[in-house]
């Protein structure tokens, strides 16, 4: 299962939260994120977010929408996403890091 | 009772009359000449203040005496009242750059005072014929009428937007804007976090109550030249040292600055560095929150970001091609936050 966050979402991600404005790292990983993944797990598939395509991410948006997938499900499952960023591979070393970094939070 | 002779009666009556007559004559006249009396001024109760602004108004190039006159106009408009004028004097500015531009708009725009107190702000064009093409290429005046200009520029060289929230599709047309300009295909990855971080920490941390005297709004700004677009963003909130995490030496000296109102150690400096490293400064207290400023320092020590500058309260940071970041001490205090730096359309080795 794969989501394509620039055509599945949009080309312009913007900050973290949703009262800030239009394509929040929150928004996302209500609207798609999130029951993308539930999907996946309870079909026992493995999801791949691809990052390409886009303007670019800030780390507010990224953080929230994967760190904050872990806070909210408590799932340390969430690390078995597959990350997909060839233009630019910072922000696959960056998605992990937050990953990992609220799985240790847990 | 007396008998009125009958001659005398129609006397009596046309003397009342007259009487009366008299006594609203005068009063006529008395209330003409307190009328005269009154001066010119309190017949309208309304102010004209003038601020003279300097021969070079550059936050970057003439750094203290620009914020000494940025200090004056916001003590003009604080010392308003109701109906006043602001006149701003620009007729002997030589020289005037995207920076100071940039935050006179904020200042006229974001004080609340100006609204509420219905004050009138006007002003004449500098006698310097470059100066006075400077301002109006910019789009100042325009942008002073109507509050707002796209993103498209005047003559592809200056624009000037603002926002209170995260404005995540302007930030992709400055991009597509970049993009055209530099002629070559460049990647604008970094410019574009640095951007939405920036409009992410006015909205989170520079305006903190209804009391604050100035509204929530950023700017951003961009000037094309031939090697490099030079970018303006700046807020007037209550700036990076004051919204920080501090540490209790820290909040000590603090305390001590602010009762002598001297920036003893340079502790604002200090902090926005603090800040840029991501030593834990964020106010959130939240361990996955704060990795903004990390962030924008990061893209600055990049190849395609060129010579940032940040300034807030009474600090200065300069940001070296090697990630080495220089500090000064402002003697008067910068209200809000200003960054701006070049991006430069070809990558620097």
């Amino acid at each position: 299962m794969e989501i394509n966050i620039a055509k599945d979402y949009t080309k312009t991600p913007g900050g973290r939260f949703a009262k800030e404005g239009p394509f929040s790292g929150e928004d996302f990983r209500n609207k798609i994120l999130l029951p993308a993944f539930e999907k996946a797990k309870s079909q026992n598939e493995k999801l791949v977010v691809v990052l390409d395509g886009g303007f670019g991410y800030a780390v507010s948006f990224l953080e929230e929408a994967f760190g904050g997938l872990v806070r909210q499900t408590e799932d340390p499952s969430v690390r078995n996403i597959e990350i997909i960023s060839e233009e630019d591979e910072t922000f696959k070393t960056k998605v992990y890091k937050y990953i990992d970094d609220a799985i240790k939070e847990l | 009772m007396k008998k009125i002779r009958v001659s005398r009666k129609p006397w009596i009556v046309a003397h009342a009359k007259k009487g009366v007559q008299k006594r609203v004559k005068l009063h006529k006249t008395r209330r003409k000449r307190r009328r005269n009396k009154e001066p010119e001024s309190n017949k309208s109760s309304s102010k004209k203040w003038t601020v003279v602004a300097p021969q070079r108004l550059s936050l970057t190039g003439n750094c203290e005496e620009t914020l000494e006159y940025f200090a004056e106009v916001l003590e003009t408009i604080q010392s308003c009242d109701n109906g006043d004028q602001i006149y701003f004097d620009f007729q002997k500015i030589k020289y005037i750059s995207s920076d100071a531009i940039m935050y006179i708009i904020a200042l006229i725009t974001n004080a609340k005072k100006i609204n509420e107190c219905s004050i009138r702000c006007s002003g004449n064009l500098p006698t310097d014929p470059k100066a006075r093409d400077t301002l109006e290429m910019s789009g100042f005046y325009k942008f002073v009428q109507h509050k707002n200009s796209p993103v498209s520029s005047v003559n592809d060289r200056l624009q000037i937007s603002s926002g209170k929230d995260i404005d995540s599709p302007l930030v992709g047309a400055i991009c597509e804007y970049v993009q055209k300009v530099s002629g070559t295909p460049c990647d604008t990855n970094g410019l574009y976090s640095i951007i939405i971080e920036l409009m992410t920490n006015t909205a989170q941390h520079a305006y903190h109550s209804e009391d604050d005297i100035m509204d929530n709004n950023w700017y951003i700004f961009a000037q094309n030249s031939k090697d490099y677009i030079r970018f303006v963003f700046l807020d007037t909130g209550v700036g990076i040292p004051k919204t920080i995490k501090k540490r209790l030496g820290e909040r000590f000296r603090g305390l001590v600055d602010e009762l002598t109102a001297y920036n003893a150690y340079n502790g604002d400096a200090s902090y926005i560095e603090s800040a840029l490293k991501g030593e834990e400064r964020t106010e959130t207290n939240q361990p996955y929150r704060g990795q903004g400023l990390p962030e924008v320092y990061e893209v600055a020590c990049g190849e395609r970001i060129s010579e940032m500058l940040v300034m807030s309260g009474r600090g200065k940071c300069r940001i070296g091609a090697d990630g080495l970041i220089s500090n000064y001490s402002l003697s008067t205090e910068f209200v809000g936050t200003l960054f701006t730096w070049k991006f430069m359309k070809k990558r620097s080795d």
